[in-house]
């Protein structure tokens, strides 16, 4: 069965440890790179969680992050749109990347950004444009 | 006997013939207790009698850590040094804050890469002067540069290890200054800043 693509108006949420940020506190490509045994950049799916309003949405995915990581002092949560990050990266490169539900039996809302080893540091620092807002992880 | 001492005009990649320092010591013990730790590993998968061996190999593996974390500070003082102090000191700062955060993150035993803060100094070196790049780590520890000015210019360099890049180049289309160029490739460390630049002319901005 092949998985779900997130539709084009949500919004995803990506886990950046400080590491990844840039002394300006801003989200460097370096954050969407992938670990070398991942198949896809994990993200959660905002909209999945069916909370009020973002602020609902983002507590709720920290309450997920810190199930599952150790959540660093200075990391934040990046929140980007389906719709812009898939056309900006389509318009600016010469690659296609995809949005796909990736659910966990703990993590329902877990997903993913794929196709991004094509180019990565390229696709990494297109995807980091279209970061809509950072909120801190703690 | 003679002993032949040669003085390396081009310092930067390994001809064999460089006079041990400190920091290749401290490489070359971390090499040794690496590859005693996964032969003594191996032979023991093959007889099941670990006890006794299964503490060396936790010891030889603590070495090796200590000898890269040796090495890590070891490079973060050379490349301190390798700059004037406006320049050398907050890249410093950042790298060892860098640092910190790694091992908070991932815990103790994360470290920045060795490879790729050698390569670091071979690039400072070769770049002369320039506003100080924004610094982050990839998940590899690698180091990842990054200058940013306004929405439209940006250059990023993925230091791989001593040798080997990979860069991000946008800036604004010479002919239509409202669309971006955008360039993405690979170079050697020693190169990178003239391959991008005859692209997209970053030094007249990093170098502002």
């Amino acid at each position: 069965m092949t998985n779900r693509h997130l539709p084009l108006s949500h919004h995803i949420a990506r886990y950046c440890p400080g590491s990844r940020l840039t002394q300006d506190g801003e989200v460097s490509g370096a954050a969407f790179y992938l670990r070398p045994e991942e198949r896809f950049v994990s993200v959660e799916w905002l909209e999945y969680l069916q909370q009020p309003d973002r602020n609902s949405e983002i507590q709720k995915v920290l309450e997920i992050f810190s199930s599952k990581l150790k959540l660093g002092s200075s990391a934040k949560i990046a929140i980007l749109n389906v719709g812009n990050l898939c056309r900006h990266v389509r318009t600016y490169s010469m690659y296609s990347i995809r949005v796909l539900h990736e659910p966990e039996d703990d993590d329902p809302a877990h997903s993913g950004i794929h196709d991004t080893v094509q180019d990565e540091m390229l696709i990494s620092e297109l995807i980091a444009e279209k970061v809509s807002a950072l909120h801190p992880a703690h | 006997m003679t002993s032949a001492s040669f003085v390396i005009d081009d310092p930067q990649w390994s001809t064999g013939d460089e006079t041990l320092n400190r920091n290749k010591i401290a490489r070359l013990f971390a090499d040794m207790f690496q590859a005693k730790s996964v032969e003594s590993a191996s032979e023991h998968s093959l007889f099941q009698d670990v006890s006794a061996e299964a503490v060396q190999d936790q010891e030889m593996g603590e070495l090796s850590r200590q000898w890269r974390s040796q090495e890590v500070l070891d490079l973060l003082e050379q490349i301190g040094q390798s700059h004037a102090s406006t320049v050398g000191e907050p890249i410093v700062d950042r790298l060892h804050c860098l640092r910190d955060m790694v091992k908070e993150e991932e815990g103790p035993e994360a470290e920045i890469s060795p490879d790729s803060l050698r390569g670091l100094l071979v690039f400072l070196r070769l770049a002369g002067d320039y506003h100080p790049p924004q610094i982050s780590l990839t998940p590899e520890g690698d180091v990842y540069l990054r200058w940013k000015a306004g929405k439209e210019r940006l250059f990023s360099v993925h230091i791989q290890n001593d040798k080997l890049v990979r860069f991000v180049a946008f800036c604004p289309n010479p002919r239509h200054p409202d669309i971006t160029d955008r360039f993405s490739g690979t170079a050697t460390v020693d190169t990178v800043l003239y391959t991008v630049d005859k692209a997209c002319s970053v030094l007249e901005w990093i170098r502002e």
